[in-house]
């Protein structure tokens, strides 16, 4: 049996080593490579793209897992992934702690000023800069580079003391004012970003309605603005995002009976140092920030398209 | 032409007048006005010229010092990090497989779903669950406790900000991965072909052809970034912390005004951050600037 094994190793090794050509045995590996590199690329990539949504995905799906967890389940180690039951509860307790239709009202509000006058005051000022000649020019388009490299943080106490000396550092209002006249949070961004669009498109066009005899203002509105459409659905949306989840300014000029949806949310994980705990349990923790995010998914889901379109047609270019 | 020349000129103030005027109303006046009450002694009702007797006094004071490199540091140290990864991001969604589409919506969405609220939330939860990480901060030799009051809840505050600085350096990189990604959607594609005409491998194609046709936006996302991370994590020690802990310079210029009442100091530190920022952006403006190709 031993020996039988022994001589059909030998007849093979004879075999190969009669044929053995090292030439073609390496011209077969290398089409070999050349077939499995593609594809083994591919692989690669799959395996980075999925492991980065992954990572990217994790923190929000575990707060949608989280969510469902009753304070039993919390403490408990085995429960882990999957919850025992399903308990809703949580939101429930989140909606009342955060005053949720207060607090939603107020974002809103100050979310829905904030994209009306960045979007008109920023394009009309990014106009100006890109297409039409005054004196100043120049330095205007500088003081425009400085606020938007000045650090945010650094205008915060000047500006809260400017607001208290009028009085009104306990409302709304010192998130509202900036805003309306295209100022605010990013705001010099947005007009860097309009000129850059509006120098992209051709001036002939807006030659030829000059010609035509429309105004400057109708030239605007009625040729530029439209050709500009996409940035102006990115620069909302931006300016959508930026307000609804501002958490700064709100924290200086807010008050618990007057609260924006991330304040809300933050009241939830403040720890008391006096009682050593937090407001809430994780589980409401993870229920509150839900509720802060759902209404931004939902909108992403329906300008996802646009977005990633007009983020590639605003072309920002040094 | 010439009426026509002047009425585009008077436009033209209409057009910029109104950013101009909240400018001037809500940028320029506060930073003067805080420019000339860093020079005088604070309280509500009058200013007293004192020269320069805040600032000596705030250079004076470790906390400023402590808390001033701590900025610089983090600034320092997530610019590169936030950037290099958010363009190794660009490059693998910028790669043309199927189903490319559906992992960009999936990458974007933390751009507009995450932000430092979100993220520290979010980090402060999944690490201290999923990975349990049990930093002992006494041991990494930094001596933070600002006042011996809260020293054990001072650790705790930084020991929780290790975990969020990981979401947080995850997370943070959503705008500068579209402006990347903007960049290597304009790099014309004849230049590949003429690199790999030549017998370029991927790697020299990415640092001959991709790099230098992207420098602008580099230039750009690293001026973004580091304006960006001066802000340091303020919003997350805020959140965690509640305002009892100052980690980050805003958090001391925040202890100056709230607890000793103190704005013409909390003024000066504003200013001396201003001046050094502007500085250490134009000095670096400058320096990558001449390795840029237009």
């Amino acid at each position: 049996m031993v020996s039988k094994a022994v001589n059909w190793i030998r007849t093979v090794y004879q075999q190969v080593e009669r044929d053995w050509d090292p030439a073609a045995f390496k011209e077969k590996m290398r089409l070999l490579w050349y077939k499995l590199k593609p594809f083994g690329k591919k692989v690669l990539l799959y395996f980075l793209l999925i492991d980065g949504a992954f990572v990217f995905l994790l923190p929000i799906l575990y707060m949608l897992i989280i969510s469902t967890f009753t304070a039993e389940d919390l403490l408990d180690p085995s429960v882990r992934w999957v919850p025992a039951h399903l308990h809703w509860q949580n939101y429930r307790d989140a909606f009342n702690m955060m005053k949720y239709q207060s607090s939603l009202s107020l974002t809103l509000l100050l979310t829905i000023v904030a994209i009306c006058g960045q979007t008109i005051f920023c394009s009309l000022a990014g106009y100006a800069l890109a297409r039409l000649n005054f004196p100043g020019k120049k330095w205007i388009f500088g003081a425009v580079l400085l606020v938007w490299v000045i650090p945010g943080q650094a205008m915060m106490l000047p500006n809260y003391v400017f607001f208290s000396k009028l009085q009104l550092h306990e409302s709304f209002w010192p998130m509202i004012l900036p805003e309306l006249l295209g100022n605010g949070l990013y705001g010099a961004l947005f007009v860097i970003v309009f000129r850059q669009v509006f120098l992209g498109i051709p001036k002939e066009l807006e030659d030829a309605a000059a010609i035509d005899g429309t105004g400057i203002l109708g030239t605007f509105t009625k040729i530029v603005a439209p050709l500009a459409s996409t940035a102006y659905v990115t620069v909302g949306l931006f300016s959508f995002v930026w307000h609804w989840n501002e958490f700064v300014r709100p924290s200086y000029y807010l008050t618990e009976d007057n609260q924006s949806l991330t304040y809300a949310l933050s009241y939830l994980f403040r720890y008391n140092p006096y009682t050593g705990k937090f407001n809430a349990n994780e589980a409401v923790q993870g229920a509150g920030m839900i509720l802060v995010m759902a209404p931004v998914i939902l909108i992403y889901v329906f300008v996802q398209r646009y977005f990633v379109q007009g983020v590639q047609m605003t072309g920002i270019k040094g | 032409m010439r009426g026509l020349e002047k009425r585009r000129t008077v436009a033209a103030y209409w057009f910029i007048g109104p950013w101009f005027l909240g400018f001037l109303i809500f940028t320029v006046y506060p930073l003067l006005y805080s420019l000339y009450a860093s020079l005088c002694a604070w309280s509500y009702e009058k200013l007293e010229w004192n020269w320069f007797a805040n600032y000596a006094k705030i250079f004076s004071d470790g906390d400023f010092w402590r808390c001033g490199v701590t900025t610089f540091i983090y600034a320092l140290v997530s610019t590169p990090v936030t950037l290099s990864f958010a363009l190794l991001l660009a490059l693998l969604i910028n790669q043309k497989i199927k189903g490319v589409k559906f992992f960009r919506a999936l990458y974007f969405l933390p751009v507009v779903a995450a932000s430092d609220v979100i993220s520290t939330a979010a980090g402060r939860i999944l690490f201290s669950r999923i990975m349990v990480i049990n930093i002992d901060v006494n041991r990494l030799g930094l001596n933070f406790a600002a006042s011996t009051e809260y020293s054990g809840y001072v650790a705790y505050v930084i020991s929780s900000m290790i975990p969020v600085l990981l979401t947080l350096a995850l997370w943070r990189t959503g705008i500068q991965m579209l402006i990347f990604l903007m960049g290597l959607n304009n790099v014309p594609y004849e230049y590949y072909e003429a690199a790999e005409m030549d017998g370029a491998t991927g790697w020299q194609k990415f640092w001959w052809v991709t790099m230098p046709s992207i420098s602008p936006l580099v230039l750009l996302n690293v001026l973004l970034t580091l304006v960006e991370s001066f802000t340091g994590l303020t919003t997350s020690v805020r959140m965690i912390s509640g305002g009892y802990v100052h980690l980050f310079i805003w958090d001391y210029v925040q202890f100056l005004f709230a607890e000793r009442a103190d704005f013409s100091a909390a003024a000066a530190v504003i200013w001396v951050f201003i001046i050094v920022v502007l500085a250490l952006i134009g000095f670096i403006y400058k320096a990558l600037d001449r390795k840029v190709t237009y």
